[in-house]
């Protein structure tokens, strides 16, 4: 187990090495940068631009600032923001904890609602549970999430029960201990909601087909033979079976999901990494944007790397190979 | 619950399947034009106890529905499936359970059959578990004792199946079936792949549990051999229909040669397309 995680842990430095260094050069060939905006006010001379984009180490090739940046990596500065006038990392970790708490519970969400109703239809498949869920999950799949989480925020607005953005209330102080927990759970619910119906419908197809599959298994017919009882049947038997590309789908979910959170992030007015992206690159602050997909890519990785662990517990031919 | 009124011979018949159809349904449900396929017509057949009775046809004559429908896998549309005085098609879920471990499937494909997580004590074990038979000492000792019966030793009892050979597979499944102690073993083509030597391996253990525990086999296969060392009667399917129901006498270790073989005959007669 150790030997397969270093495996890992070496192969997913090599990845955020990799995408960093790709990030640098796409930010660069991009057009404009931080201080373009300065040149057109008639009140900043060319000198102090220029002396600007020095101080900040703009004015040097790629290598050199990706050095630099590499650097203060090293630091735990993640680099500095031209906007904040601040590292980066301190602007970033309280974002970043704030997007994890609204990823993480939408991924649980998500998944404790596709699982039961994957098995129920594949455990009736052709039946009407089946194609009545069938088209609910196609309805879901169709529906932008854009539309999803606007169609969400209306309907809160209209009947005035939950709060429609931020995550905490105006007069939440920090203090607050369980009052505050409830607070943030009532401005969590839309946006999860927004997420795990986006989620959902990717996540119910999976379960249901790999479900189907296992079920067809003769040893599954074996067991029925045997005189098993349908619950026990299809969660001890055909669920762990069945889990193999649910546990690989597991970690690909969770990357998927931070993209689509820094979406609704933005909607929804919810504090975390998704507004500070988009703030960056309209602002074209490159060492923020650098941050944040590092830090989606950290995800994506850290997903895959849990899927492995995963399959590594579940699969006992994985562990005897 | 109702009794076999044609046991007219008394402990000699195990099985009796009376009239039994079963038909699946092709095409889609948003297409609207779903056509029924019959895979068994009112088919017709006898298993006595103690024998074996080998049911051949061709692909699709319907051989692997009837044995499901046998180990109530499947349920036939219509007909009746009178085992040990009961007729299995009319009874509950519940009271099935007793009987359902009284048949056991040995299937097409062992390897697929045998739970890929599962150690080979567990395999074997896990009927007795589902059964809710023993402490789980008791059922890991009862798996090695029959591992042993089918001639795979303890050393393997914690392998799992893709770490064992096609023949080693077989003993395995074999193993499983013989767990609940059932009265009949219905063999799904479950020699079917192997080399001759490890065939011939399995058929002579499967002859010798029969002797030593009273075993009936209901045999599927197209495999003439096969079916002249195991077989005690020959049904014939096509097209879910029984053409031929032979005789002890009428089988096939009395003939001389493939030609006059009526066994031979009537399968080159069943592989012919309607």
């Amino acid at each position: 187990m150790a030997h397969f995680l270093t495996q890992r842990l070496a192969r997913a430095l090599l990845v955020l090495f990799g995408v960093s260094l790709l990030v640098f050069i796409l930010i660069d060939l991009a057009p404009g940068e931080y201080f373009q905006e300065m040149r057109l006010n008639p009140q900043i001379s060319r000198e102090t631009v220029a002396a600007l984009r020095t101080q900040y180490g703009l004015d040097q090739p790629l290598p050199v600032r990706y050095g630099r940046w590499l650097r203060s990596v090293s630091r735990g500065e993640l680099g500095f923001s031209f906007a904040y006038n601040s590292p980066v990392w301190p602007l970033l970790k309280r974002r970043i904890g704030n997007t994890l708490i609204l990823t993480i519970t939408s991924l649980v969400c998500s998944w404790l609602i596709a699982i039961p109703i994957g098995i129920r239809m594949a455990d009736r498949a052709g039946r009407w549970p089946d194609r009545i869920s069938g088209i609910g999950v196609t309805f879901l799949q169709a529906t932008p999430d854009v539309l999803i989480a606007l169609g969400l925020l209306a309907l809160a607005l209209r009947v005035r029960w939950l709060p429609t953005g931020g995550m905490h209330a105006p007069d939440f102080s920090e203090t607050e201990g369980l009052g505050g927990v409830k607070d943030l759970v009532l401005h969590l619910v839309l946006p999860v909601l927004a997420l795990t119906a986006g989620m959902l419908p990717v996540l119910v197809r999976h379960v249901r087909s790999a479900m189907l599959e296992v079920l067809d298994a003769p040893f599954i017919a074996a067991a029925r033979g045997h005189g098993i009882r349908r619950y026990r049947l299809l969660l001890g038997y055909a669920l762990p079976a069945a889990a193999n590309p649910l546990i690989s789908m597991f970690g690909i979910s969770v990357g998927a999901l931070l993209s689509a959170s820094l979406l609704i992030e933005v909607i929804m007015s919810w504090p975390g990494v998704g507004p500070m992206l988009l703030e960056a690159i309209l602002q074209r602050d490159p060492y923020i944007v650098v941050a944040v997909v590092l830090f989606s890519t950290l995800f994506l990785v850290a997903g895959s790397l849990l899927g492995d662990v995963f399959l590594y517990i579940a699969d006992p031919r994985i562990r005897v190979e | 619950m109702p009794t076999d009124p044609l046991q007219t011979g008394g402990p000699q018949v195990l099985l009796r399947g009376v009239a039994l159809s079963k038909q699946y349904r092709r095409g889609g449900w948003l297409s609207g034009r779903s056509s029924p396929v019959a895979a068994l017509h009112t088919v017709d057949f006898t298993i006595r106890a103690g024998s074996t009775l080998a049911l051949i046809g061709a692909s699709g004559s319907g051989k692997s529905t009837l044995a499901r429908c046998l180990a109530c896998l499947e349920k036939p549309d219509s007909g009746e499936i009178w085992f040990d005085g009961k007729d299995l098609v009319s009874l509950s879920q519940r009271e099935l359970a007793a009987f359902r471990r009284q048949i056991q499937l040995i299937f097409q494909e062992p390897a697929a059959s045998l739970n890929p997580r599962f150690t080979a004590v567990q395999i074997v074990s896990e009927p007795l578990l589902i059964a809710g038979r023993g402490t789980k000492k008791e059922r890991q000792e009862r798996a090695i004792e029959l591992m042993a019966l089918v001639g795979l030793p303890a050393g393997l009892a914690s392998r799992l199946p893709f770490e064992f050979s096609g023949g080693q597979r077989r003993r395995l499944a074999i193993a499983r079936a013989l767990a609940l102690e059932p009265k009949l073993l219905i063999l799904d083509e479950a020699l079917t792949g192997l080399d001759l030597s490890t065939r011939a391996q399995i058929s002579n253990l499967l002859l010798q549990l029969q002797e030593v525990y009273s075993l009936t086999y209901l045999c599927i296969s197209h495999d003439l051999d096969l079916v002249t060392h195991l077989a005690d009667d020959v049904v014939i399917l096509r097209e879910g229909r029984v053409v031929e129901d032979l005789a002890p006498d009428q089988s096939v270790s009395s003939q001389s040669s493939q030609a006059d073989n009526p066994l031979a005959v009537a399968l080159e007669l069943s592989s012919l397309p309607g």
